[in-house]
């Protein structure tokens, strides 16, 4: 069957529909039990998945692939494994409310290049939990691996219990026929992951979708913090897979005071600071002007890698490309997005300096997603949150990893970081198994006695104002 | 394992109470073979508590075989109806 055609989109959506069906009759226990054997599948191919994303897109590290296999898999499972997400969830008998989860139907993930394994791992642990059938669309780039992934998890899956057709998978893929899937009536949700244009996309089909937005996540090394310690936080950070993660730092913001020991702890790193000759040849090669995007062909490759295609002289051990900046926006490439050892660094005079310079880095295109503080006064970091407009905001830990969950903080785990509306997102929570359930709630009667005792003829005197009003509905004596 | 009843073309099919793939795929071919000998079909879903996708499927291949006019679905229970909904059957069971 050609796979652009209508009917293999009626025929996945057809599947999907049918396992939906048969997944709503499955108990907690059931599920349970299908979760666990995809996690248990998952995690013992983590390695081959990683070799076979890192060849196949030829991006990032597969030793770090690995981890973020494993953080898809056994993280996640520890995350959700105890939650309930079958029938009656929670009752509350002074309130009344008594909450029911139901599965929300077919869903949609698409899957990005940068982390296609794990992100798929995650999207079939969270789908299968909620008992919703999932089918996997992946970038271009990272098709086989995406499979083999999605063949790995069903195979477990059914021998588990799981319906025919729970999850399935996209072995070619072209636009027309994801916006096809993406506007099929009979699709219940997109968990879209990935570039801009493919998140508006999503947005715009008319069916309910979950997405991410791009990230610019500055990092501020405020003049308390341990600075060996936070350079080395960031540098593991950002060197891990080559930079992929969106909630890898891209700027350091750092005071005057502490300027020489911050640079001598990256450099000692083997961080090489770049002067304006190499910031301009770096900038011709990660930056794509025409399309105001970092250039695809340099995301997730090594700093000596960009280095040698800029033509900037380092030394094969050369882990990081630091690019000293005065300004922020479309005059300095370098302080947007780049998914790759390339950092943007600012040197500033006060605190006030510094929260300005993150505040507008944080709008240069990373509104919503994540910002990082390294700092040990509480005041400060109180201070430099509520200006931050981020669905998470990382304290003293490395923001690929810290964004994500569970390694460094109580987050929940999850590969998809919600970024709020000013990312055109509908939430800013780390999206998990609890956003794909819908929740019934039973309102059982509950007499307002307040409202019952209250003279409901002083809504009609305008004499009474809201003040006056309150208090006597308040009134208890 | 299924229970027919059959009269002037009508036939009427009688299941078990759980209808798993494993289940289906032992009776598929003996009622297909039914289906096609005769005009009008029922499912009567009387004690069946389980509704496997692959049955579904047959439902499916039913209807497209015999036109909606001639095949129908009965004595569901609420937790059956629900899974013939949410699989798109709402007409043949409302």
């Amino acid at each position: 069957m050609n796979v652009n055609d209508n009917n293999y989109v009626e025929m996945i959506m057809q599947s999907a529909t049918l396992a939906s069906a048969e997944f709503s009759q499955l108990n907690q226990e059931q599920t349970d039990k299908i979760v666990r054997a995809v996690t248990e599948a998952a995690f013992a191919n983590r390695v081959r998945l990683a070799k076979m994303a890192n060849e196949e897109t030829g991006i990032g590290k597969w030793e770090d692939k690995v981890l973020k296999n494993i953080v898809a898999s056994q993280f996640v499972y520890d995350d959700i494994k105890d939650e309930k997400t079958v029938g009656i969830i929670s009752e509350n008998k002074l309130t009344g409310i008594t909450e029911i989860a139901q599965p929300i139907g077919p869903v949609l993930a698409i899957i990005p290049v940068t982390n296609p394994t794990s992100t798929t791992i995650f999207k079939i642990l969270i789908s299968l939990k909620t008992r919703n059938p999932i089918i996997i669309c992946p970038s271009k780039k990272a098709i086989k691996c995406c499979a083999e992934t999605a063949k790995i998890c069903y195979d477990a899956a059914i021998a588990a219990g799981a319906p025919e057709g729970c999850i399935q998978w996209l072995e070619t893929v072209s636009r027309e026929q994801t916006h096809a899937l993406m506007g099929h009536k009979q699709l219940s949700l997109i968990l879209a992951t990935g570039g801009g244009s493919l998140v508006n996309a999503a947005y715009s089909s008319g069916t309910p979708a979950l997405g991410v937005g791009a990230g610019n996540v500055p990092v501020y090394i405020e003049k308390s913090a341990d600075i060996d310690f936070s350079v080395q936080q960031i540098f593991t950070s950002k060197t891990f897979d080559n930079g992929t993660i969106c909630a890898s730092e891209q700027s350091i913001i750092v005071e005057r005071d502490s300027d020489e020991r911050v640079k001598e702890a990256f450099k000692k790193r083997n961080a090489k600071f770049l002067n304006k000759e190499e910031i301009n040849k770096l900038e011709a090669v990660v930056y794509d002007k025409n399309k105001n995007l970092m250039n695809g062909d340099i995301v997730g490759k090594s700093a000596k890698f960009i280095a040698d295609l800029a033509g900037i002289e380092a030394d094969d051990s050369i882990s990081l490309l630091i690019a000293e900046l005065n300004e922020v926006g479309d005059n300095e490439p370098l302080s947007s997005e780049i998914l790759a050892p390339v950092l943007a660094y600012y040197v500033v005079d006060s605190f006030v300096s510094a929260v300005n310079r993150c505040i507008e880095l944080n709008y240069f295109g990373g509104i919503g997603h994540t910002a990082s503080i390294f700092s040990n006064d509480q005041e400060k970091i109180k201070e430099f949150s509520l200006m931050m407009n981020a669905g998470r905001i990382v304290v003293n830990t490395p923001s690929s990893q810290g964004a994500v969950g569970s390694l460094f903080n109580k987050l929940a785990v999850s590969l998809t970081l919600g970024c709020g509306t000013g990312g055109k997102n509908i939430t800013t929570d780390n999206v998990t198994a609890k956003h794909l359930l819908n929740i019934q709630r039973i309102a059982f009667r509950r007499d307002n006695f307040k409202f019952d005792k209250f003279d409901k003829s002083l809504y009609f005197d305008e004499n009474y104002d809201l003040n006056k009003v309150e208090f006597e509905f308040h009134k208890n004596f | 394992m299924l229970n027919y009843k059959e009269e002037n073309q009508a036939l009427e099919v009688m299941f078990p109470s759980k209808l798993d793939t494993n289940a289906c795929m032992a009776f598929e071919s003996e009622l297909i073979e039914k289906i096609n000998s005769s005009n009008t079909v029922i499912f009567n879903m009387d004690g069946v508590e389980f509704i496997c996708s692959f049955f579904l499927r047959i439902c499916l291949k039913t209807i497209q075989q015999k036109g909606k006019e001639n095949f129908k679905i009965e004595n569901l229970t609420p937790t059956t109806k629900k899974v013939f909904m949410i699989a798109g059957f709402s007409d043949m069971v409302s």
